[in-house]
């Protein structure tokens, strides 16, 4: 079987350029796994609890930072108990890079 | 039947077509070898060995015909494999530069790390965020001596800033264009939260009545679904609470497999104003009577929350020119549901509310107070809304979202307060650019008790941060 040697070198090099896009973000950015369980958690009572109100926020618009803080206020705005919301967060957190 | 001379001048243009001197020369010796040794009557004898030859020679010719073709073969397969060796080396060449290029990306990547080191761990003890909104409208009617004409807009910053794990700061203000050209700036809420345990927080200051739901969570314009409010959950003069001064404790917690939410608090409490109270929180009380309220919920399946609220506090009138105001009491007893899963979004919300018969002014300016008989008002709305992405998969048509809502406001009593009376239809659609990013447009039809109805139109955009 014959195989062109142009597209193999174009993968190459694509490949080349997109991880020195991707690196430094994932190099700076580096973080814990979160526990599975609690992620699966999170992820169910981010869809359950913020929908009931408005739309649910995609984890991507804030940072880490932000999303400690904006967790907590919305776990007193909408009497989310602490667990959940420690839940939710871990889940936004790990799912915004 | 062959003619053997015919036959041999033949065979001897072949040969020499073919340039097959070996076999010529092998025919002529033949000949010559028959002639020389045989007399003519015994030529017809020689016959066989000359066809013998004849045959030999034919096949002589094939062979040196497939032996040309094959020496073609030779070459044309020569010629492919240097074609192939030269596109082997040009591969070779091209791997070889990707290869330099992925690990020049490498050594940048490298660089940039370490120039750019990964942020510290998040474990500052004072954390601050700003959020809020901000939103522009339209709206036109066909009411006599209306104009069409863009809305106030406004801007709704939250400033969050929390202490550690158990206290957060929430300050909401409210800033505004008016229609005389001023600028308008209230505040909607300004607490402190102490997260006391998983279930229980605790605030203190001016926060937002937890009673009913549009006021306390639907009402910021990028949530609530059409451009409008419902009738009677106003900002000035509604039937719904929005605000009040003083602590107030909630929280969340499960109850077997369901889940359950309350909120009660202690404040201020409303004050008497010309349309009836003014349920707002106001930055002290003008008697030592205080209000108290709250709401529970439940979720008896994952999507489907059911409220219960309730609200009692003592009003005192307004103070007239002259004249002796009296006190009253003031009791709020309201219902509402959500059911929101998939792309439905159905809710509503009853409030039925009661102020005692009162003495009191209606404007500060009157001379006497007026005797208020006891006045009900009953004030409720159901809204659905559906995102057409649940049938449609074009990626415009799926942001769009119908809403219809219905809502009304009846007063009995006291017939000032019954001019807020009305009966609304709205139907709207909405377009979601992002979650927290959507266009608005709806039709209204107002119908008043002693007024014409109202056809009007609305526009907005809203866009949360």
């Amino acid at each position: 079987m014959k195989i062109s040697p142009l597209p193999l070198a174009a993968l190459v090099l694509a490949f080349s350029l997109g991880f020195s896009q991707l690196a430094p973000a994932q190099s700076a950015d580096r973080k814990a796994e979160p526990d599975p369980r609690q992620f699966a958690r999170g992820a169910k009572a981010w869809a359950d609890n913020c929908g009931r109100c408005h739309n649910i926020r995609d984890p991507k618009e804030y940072s880490d930072r932000s999303w400690n803080v904006i967790v907590k206020h919305m776990r007193v705005r909408a009497n989310i108990s602490g667990d959940t919301a420690d839940d939710i967060a871990a889940f936004l957190k790990a799912s915004n890079n | 039947m062959r003619i053997w001379p015919q036959q041999t001048d033949r065979s001897h243009s072949d040969i020499r077509d073919a340039r097959s001197a070996p076999a010529v020369k092998a025919i002529g010796l033949a000949f010559a070898a028959f002639g020389l040794s045989q007399p003519l009557p015994a030529l017809a004898q020689t016959q066989p060995s000359i066809a013998d030859l004849e045959r030999r020679v034919e096949a002589l010719e094939a062979q040196v015909r497939q032996a040309a073709q094959a020496e073609q073969e030779l070459q044309a397969l020569k010629a492919e494999l240097a074609e192939v060796k030269g596109r082997t080396a040009k591969a070779e060449s091209d791997a070889s530069q990707a290869q330099s290029t992925a690990n020049q990306a490498q050594s940048d990547v490298t660089r940039v790390a370490a120039v750019n080191p990964a942020p510290p761990d998040d474990n500052s003890l004072i954390r601050f965020q700003l959020t809020g909104s901000v939103v522009a409208d339209f709206s036109a009617n066909d009411a006599p001596g209306s104009h069409s004409s863009f809305g106030e807009a406004k801007f709704l910053p939250i400033f969050l800033a929390s202490y550690g794990d158990r206290l957060l700061f929430e300050g909401h203000m409210e800033v505004s264009s008016t229609s005389d050209g001023e600028t308008d700036t209230s505040l909607e809420y300004a607490q402190l939260d102490f997260l006391v345990n998983k279930w229980l927080t605790v605030t203190a200051g001016k926060f937002l009545t937890p009673v009913g739901q549009f006021q306390q969570s639907l009402h910021t314009p990028w949530i609530n679904k059409l451009p409008t409010r419902p009738v009677g959950f106003v900002e000035d003069g509604g039937d719904e609470p929005l605000s009040d001064i003083g602590v107030m404790v909630r929280g969340g917690f499960p109850v077997g497999s369901m889940k359950a939410t309350y909120a009660a608090f202690v404040g201020n409490g409303p004050r008497m104003g010309d349309a009836g109270p003014v349920l707002e929180g106001f930055g002290g009380d003008d008697n030592s009577d205080k209000a108290f309220g709250g709401r529970v919920s439940i979720f008896p399946i994952p999507h489907l929350e059911l409220g219960l609220s309730g609200m009692h506090a003592r009003i005192k009138g307004l103070e007239a020119v002259s004249g002796t105001v009296s006190q009253a009491d003031y009791a709020l007893i309201g219902g509402d549901f959500a059911f929101t899963k998939g792309y439905w979004d159905i809710r509503g919300e009853y409030i039925h509310s009661r102020l005692d018969a009162i003495a009191s002014a209606l404007t500060p300016d009157d001379l006497l107070p007026t005797d208020i008989p006891r006045t009900t008002w009953n004030n409720w709305y159901v809204q659905a809304a559906y995102r057409l992405a649940g049938i449609f998969d074009n990626p415009i048509v799926a942001k769009i979202e119908p809403v219809v809502r219905y809502s009304q406001l009846r007063v009995n009593g006291f017939s000032d307060f019954q001019e807020n009376e009305e009966k609304r239809w709205s139907v709207g659609l909405d377009y979601w650019f992002a979650p927290s990013l959507v266009a608005k447009i709806a039709y209204e039809n107002s119908n008043f008790p002693e007024d014409p109805s109202v056809n009007s139109f609305h526009a907005q955009v809203a866009f949360g941060f």
